[in-house]
């Protein structure tokens, strides 16, 4: 059976790193990759970012951040050029001009961007145990009610995702042998019946909430606790370093 | 003795989605239960045990469309007095679907959250946890999500956190279900132990509720009569006389198997399977079945312990899962996944995955439509004579269908498709053994094969032809 889980088991480095760090870490990741930088400190974080992904989540992870991000950057790549269609022309229809060397930088430029930020935030949660990820949160002081909101957020991605697969299962049960058109054709009772079985949720999670007692005029304690403070401070300034070397070489002044 | 609860007069409705008027649920029920009383209430699948259960936790008008009027008095005072979470260590709730009481990513966080909620020193989450995962031996998966466990390992989280938080009164709905024998007589066992009210439904008297109630009640039509006589008459010995569904048959004679059907045998040669948690790598999951057969015709029973690979075999009988070695055989030919989906059905434990579409009709009418060689006309008379076979009916919206019809449904597709081999996954959770009899028999009729996985040994002795037990891997004839 497919289950569908975020955080993935993993001896990796990122798996030792403080979840504050992290945190930070990719955030800062995501402001990064909008400062005027030239094109190549994309392509330098964006190889970065797979070096990393590759030797803390592992290949299969990685591999799978890409295939689920492949269709989208194929897209950006096809058509943002044509939005931008200023500059060195590099292909031309009748009088038309379809591609610029700018365009197709600033496509590129586009995919990268996106790229990077995926794989920042899927890092994070790859190797991010959910409950280290709310108390890191709760760090930053965010409230309670928000890191709830979010771990029920990642709670229930999986449950409906896993809805989805065994829904998509008894459809094939059901049906004679499949042939693309008719799979693809399929897809929207699947989709639907996901849809009906997650909104049947929506009563059951509250109900759920109450029962545990999410209310109470108490005040909360946590039964998990994040690492010292030292440790969070020294792995946020060894994680920092890089971003700001970056930053020295390939800002555009 | 002080009641622990005290329902009086209670008249319930649900509100339709739609304009249609339903009827009661219930119609002047009364109900009281003494404090430290254990009381087991049978009732049929579409009774309303849930319901019950739901609105003695105060847990289902806040939350779900409802008319609802009379008194639920919970030790003497008015349940509309309080919210759901104040009744935190008063009330607890076993919910028949475990998954949609839990709220957070990995089973240790699913017990420690209460306490969190109630403020709870760590050190003595700590050792609440500690002992409660060990208690229900659910150790090894501290850290797997939820989502991640069999059924049974599913039910016994949510058991293991009712039981940590101790609350006053314990209602359980259908909590037997879905657990291996040792977790039903663990269950049982702590039931009688323990101090606090217990208010058990199912739908079935099993072997482990002996000796373990201070009373049996019955609700049917709506109503409990609980006034003291009743309670002495409705005991162990002649409850059967009452529910008389919930007997179970002796012998295999009911079945009427059509024996002019042309033969098939499924046979499974070395077959490999393996598993991985993608939260815990380290618990690998690997199956071996060497040698399993089944020929038209025949009832074979899958056993085996909660998280033991029974579910995960059947995936793999079906087609829906690759081996990762061996093959699947029908009829001394290997076959393509694929077209093994068209050949073995499997009825999911959760018929709501199985369902979804806005009618019976339709439901029933989409594997025939998608075979694409019977006409219209043909497909609604199919449908027809199937629905009056199942007792459903067609305009009904299966979403709002109590569990058992929707059981009949997830069936009656299955029946139509007329497939050879049909895998039933705990078809007996919840139903009452009238119900699940009929099921079996209306599928074995067309002289289909049946694989039955329950945890019920007597009901699932009364049935087969023969057994295999999925046991530290391997899959083995019990002979």
């Amino acid at each position: 059976m497919s289950s569908a889980t975020i955080y993935s088991e993993g001896r990796g480095f990122l798996y030792k790193c403080d979840p504050r760090a992290k945190v930070i870490a990719t955030l800062v990741s995501c402001v990064f990759v909008f400062l005027p930088l030239y094109f190549s400190a994309l392509v330098v974080f964006a190889s970065l970012l797979i070096v990393v992904s590759f030797y803390s989540v592992g290949r299969k992870n990685t591999n799978n951040i890409f295939k689920a991000i492949l269709p989208m950057l194929i897209l950006v790549i096809i058509f943002s050029p044509l939005y931008e269609r200023e500059g060195r022309e590099l292909l031309k229809y009748n009088n038309t001009v379809i591609l610029t060397y700018e365009g197709l930088l600033h496509s590129f430029s586009l995919a990268l961007r996106f790229f990077s930020i995926t794989f920042a935030c899927s890092l994070l949660f790859l190797s991010t145990k959910m409950n280290d990820f709310i108390l890191a949160l709760q760090a930053f002081f965010i409230p309670y009610k928000t890191c709830l909101t979010i771990s029920l957020v990642f709670r229930t991605i999986p449950t409906i995702f896993d809805a989805f697969n065994q829904i998509s299962d008894s459809h094939s049960l059901r049906r004679s042998q499949q042939t693309k058109t008719k799979k693809l054709k399929n897809l929207f009772p699947t989709l639907t019946s996901a849809l009906v079985v997650s909104i049947k949720t929506i009563p059951s999670l509250a109900m759920a909430l109450e029962s545990r007692g999410y209310g109470l005029k108490v005040k909360r304690s946590n039964y998990h606790v994040l690492s010292n403070f030292r440790k969070f401070i020294f792995q946020t300034i060894v994680i920092i370093f890089p971003f700001v070397i970056m930053l020295l070489i390939f800002i555009k002044i | 003795m002080m009641l622990a609860l005290d329902i009086e007069a209670l008249n319930f409705k649900y509100k339709s989605w739609t304009e249609k008027r339903l009827e009661n649920t219930f119609t002047n029920l009364n109900l009281k239960v003494g404090e430290k009383e254990k009381v087991l209430i049978l009732a049929s699948s579409d009774e309303g045990k849930t319901t019950l259960s739901r609105l003695i936790a105060n847990l289902l008008t806040k939350f779900i469309p409802s008319e609802c009027d009379g008194n639920i008095k919970l030790f003497g005072v008015d349940i509309n007095q309080f919210e759901p979470y104040d009744l935190v260590e008063k009330v607890c709730y076993v919910s028949q679907n475990p998954m949609e009481m839990f709220i957070t990513t990995t089973v240790e966080n699913e017990i420690a959250f209460p306490f969190e909620t109630m403020g709870v020193d760590r050190e003595k989450i700590i050792s609440i946890v500690d002992n409660t995962l060990k208690t229900w031996g659910l150790e090894k998966y501290r850290q797997v999500p939820p989502t991640e466990l069999s059924g049974g390992e599913r039910k016994r989280l949510l058991l293991a956190i009712t039981f940590a938080i101790d609350a006053k009164i314990i209602i359980l709905d259908e909590a037997f279900d879905d657990l291996d024998t040792e977790y039903r007589n663990l269950l049982s066992q702590k039931i009688r132990a323990s101090d606090n009210t217990f208010i058990v439904f199912s739908a079935r008297y099993l072997h482990q509720f002996e000796n373990t109630f201070d009373c049996i009640l019955v609700l049917n039509d709506g109503s409990i009569k609980s006034d003291n006589d009743f309670k002495k008459k409705y005991t162990h010995q002649n409850i059967d006389t009452y529910l008389h569904n919930s007997r179970l048959l002796e012998s295999k004679d009911y079945r009427e198997t059509n024996t002019q059907i042309k033969k098939h045998q499924l046979l499974i040669e070395n077959l490999e399977i393996e598993r991985v948690r993608e939260s815990s790598k380290n618990i690998k999951f690997n199956l071996s079945c060497n040698n399993f057969s089944i020929n038209t015709g025949e009832i074979v029973r899958l056993i085996g312990n909660n998280g033991s690979g029974k579910s995960t075999l059947s995936r793999v009988i079906c087609g829906l899962d690759q081996p990762v070695k061996g093959n699947v055989l029908l009829n001394g030919q290997t076959i393509e996944k694929n077209i093994l989906q068209t050949k073995v059905a499997y009825l999911f434990q959760n018929p709501d995955l199985q369902i979804f579409l806005p009618t019976v009709y339709g439901e029933l009418a989409y594997g025939l439509e998608n075979c694409g060689n019977l006409k219209n006309s043909e497909i609604k008379k199919k449908v027809q004579s199937c629905a009056k076979l199942f007792k459903l009916d067609l305009d009904e919206t299966p979403s709002t269908m109590s569990f058992a019809l929707r059981k009949y449904l997830q069936a009656a597709v299955y029946y139509l498709l007329d497939r050879h081999f049909i895998i039933l996954d705990e078809i007996d959770g919840a139903m009452s053994y009238e119900a699940a009899y009929y099921i079996i028999d209306k599928l074995s009729e067309n002289g289909a094969a049946l694989i039955i996985i329950t945890h019920d040994d007597d009901f699932a002795k009364s049935i087969s032809d023969k057994t295999y037990r999925v046991k530290d891997g391997f899959v083995k004839e019990v002979l």
